[in-house]
């Protein structure tokens, strides 16, 4: 599992399961879309972010890196304790990032009830 | 004769013009000055570093594409607190049209205690209110500049006004550049049935009407000079994804540098003007925003009615101004503190939440500094008064909220759970570390500021700098100071007024 989807996978989990592997999947593409085409300098914030998170945030927490090697749980739990931590820049520029794209899938949105115009969500 | 619109990305080798005027940037500024000097029979280009897009397909694009396509650097763009500051993430357009695309279509004059301010204590005889309100008049006529009427407003507006009458203040309503807005609260992301007048629905096309050529996909790294005055620019043609691609060079008459308070100082530095006065890329203001949401029983879904319709000056004095607000589902939900169960927990309650923002009328404290590659890496060290203005700030918005009749309250601080009245009776936001604080800027300004005299300013009244002849700045870095209000509309002003300036003097001989 990639950084992005296990961070993504914890982020938006709920309490009876986490999102669905199609719905991961397809946040997988459309993000590394955005990343193709999002320029130099994003991409180059972006991984520095997703490297304070893959290897720093679980120092931080006293679990041994990689994130996505860590269980789900465990994944929640370094997540939520970042939040409040000097490294909290990193989680928060990759939540905002990670939000905008999975929520445009047309069930996460219905989900948490949001209307769905057409240019909100994925066709 | 009529222009056109080209495609960098399409033309095939390197590009080499001649013209009369070449503008490099795309955005309000450019695209006045553009349409002036095209209409007044000049021969004009415009360089603009990011791509074209039809304005339907950018209406139809979903905030992330927005966000890639038409946002710089993917929204990554930030200044970086020092001291007790916040880190500041700024938000520019890079396409045809510039930031004029993702703007809220908020229209203020320039108010008229800073023109007086400029005209006097600093002695910018020019900018007076009255010489000013012709070029206010013709830009508002341009882009249809319209009251938003109270029924666009959202829920989430209307419950905020109903708090701030309770505490004894009003709210006014906002003017935009609008026609036929029918509040889609997408203004940030390209207004998805183009009911907003930004640029690229009204002054480029009046340039291209009139013979004006627009080159997307172009980034111009410096201003060539020869016999000691500005003869033209070079730089790179971009392939889709911002890849460098053939060489580019436009020799001009005249050159304008309309690339906002972010860029235009870069593009200086890189062409070695402006070093005498030493404040070139410095005095940086961002007007440094924020929003506090509020919780309510019943459902707001504040996404349906305008973005933006109204604002309170009431804390004018303490150099505040607040302003409706409102985002995207997706965007709003990325609010919401935590992870996992929790935070998805958070997000089911959107449509129970109402946003307000507004946003400080800094001193300054932002400064440029040259970064690896393209992008420079910006400083942001917020004065005192400042930092206590944002606590201020934050607590008028929140005791609006609770005044409302809020459940909770969300700050914009960066892991905080949501507050109840109690719990924000207790917080002492002065000791929250301003790095948890998170702030947003639409309004970099004053990087090359306007002045009467070399030695303390880049540019001199006419916009002209004063180290390289025959060339202009006409954006937002010739501010001398920050505004306390969205600035579009007095770039676009300034940026008339310097057209019709250059216009009084003729064109010097090609080289």
């Amino acid at each position: 599992m990639s950084t992005a989807t296990a961070i993504a996978e914890a982020l938006f989990a709920r309490p009876d399961a986490p999102p669905s592997a199609s719905r991961l999947a397809a946040f997988d593409v459309e993000l590394r879309l955005h990343f193709r085409h999002c320029g130099a300098f994003a991409r180059t914030v972006f991984g520095l972010a997703l490297f304070v998170l893959a290897w720093l945030a679980p120092l931080w927490c006293g679990r041994l890196p990689p994130l996505a090697r860590l269980p789900l749980a465990r994944r929640i739990a370094v997540l939520s304790k970042i939040e409040h931590s000097p490294l909290q820049a990193a989680f928060f520029a990759v939540k905002a990032i990670f939000c905008l794209i999975y929520f445009e899938d047309r069930g996460a949105a219905v989900e948490i009830g949001a209307d769905t115009p057409a240019w909100s969500v994925r066709r | 004769m009529t222009g056109e619109i080209h495609n960098g990305r399409s033309v095939a080798g390197d590009l080499d013009l001649s013209t009369d005027v070449v503008i490099v940037g795309s955005g309000a500024s450019g695209a006045v000055v553009a349409a002036e000097l095209a209409e007044a029979g000049q021969k004009v280009v415009v360089l603009e570093e990011g791509g074209h897009h039809l304005p339907a397909a950018m209406g139809a694009m979903r905030p992330s594409e927005s966000l890639r396509h038409v946002w710089r650097a993917g929204s990554m763009t930030a200044a970086i607190g020092i001291g007790d500051s916040p880190v500041i993430n700024v938000m520019m357009g890079r396409a045809v049209g510039g930031s004029s695309l993702l703007t809220g279509g908020v229209c203020f004059r320039i108010p008229e205690h800073k023109l007086v301010h400029w005209s006097t204590t600093l002695g910018l005889t020019e900018l007076t209110p009255a010489k000013l309100e012709p070029y206010f008049d013709a830009v508002e006529r341009a882009i249809h500049v319209e009251t938003v009427p109270e029924t666009a407003r959202s829920r989430s507006t209307v419950l905020y006004e109903d708090g701030a009458r309770k505490l004894g203040y009003r709210l006014t309503p906002l003017r935009r550049n609008t026609r036929g807005c029918e509040g889609r609260s997408k203004c940030n992301f390209v207004c998805p049935h183009q009911a907003k007048a930004s640029v690229d629905l009204t002054y480029l096309p009046r340039a291209v009407a009139a013979g004006a050529e627009i080159y997307a996909d172009c980034r111009v790294s410096r201003v060539v000079p020869h016999g000691g005055r500005a003869v033209g620019v070079s730089g790179r043609l971009l392939d889709a994804d911002g890849h460098k691609r053939g060489h580019l060079m436009v020799r001009a008459r005249r050159v304008v540098l309309a690339a906002s308070a972010w860029y235009t100082p870069l593009l200086l530095w890189n062409s070695g003007i402006g070093r005498g006065s030493g404040v070139v890329g410095r005095n940086m203001t961002l007007h440094p925003s924020l929003r506090v949401i509020g919780e309510f029983d019943e459902e707001v879904r504040g996404w349906h009615g305008a973005l933006q319709s109204a604002y309170s000056d009431a804390f004018l004095a303490e150099r505040l101004t607040l302003v409706s607000a409102f985002v995207p589902t997706s965007i709003l939900a990325a609010t919401m503190p935590g992870a996992g169960p929790a935070f998805m927990a958070r997000a089911d309650r959107i449509r129970h939440l109402g946003v307000f923002g507004g946003m400080i009328h800094d001193e300054g404290g932002g400064r440029l500094h040259r970064g690896l590659g393209r992008e420079p890496w910006v400083t942001y060290r917020m004065a005192r008064a400042d930092r206590a203005a944002l606590s201020r700030l934050i607590r008028i918005l929140a005791d609006t909220w609770f005044a409302a009749g809020a459940r909770r309250v969300y700050l914009p601080v960066f892991g905080l759970e949501g507050l109840d009245p109690s719990a924000l009776a207790t917080l002492n936001l002065d000791r929250i570390p301003a790095s948890r604080i998170e702030c947003t800027s639409q309004h970099p300004l004053g990087t090359c500021r306007m002045g009467t005299d070399r030695a303390h300013s880049v540019v001199n009244q006419d916009g002209e700098t004063w180290d390289l002849p025959g060339l202009y700045i006409v954006d937002g870095s010739t501010f001398p100071t920050s505004l306390g209000v969205n600035p579009q509309l007095g770039i676009m002003a300034m940026a008339a007024r310097a057209a019709l300036r250059m216009l009084d003097r003729p064109l010097p001989a090609a080289v």
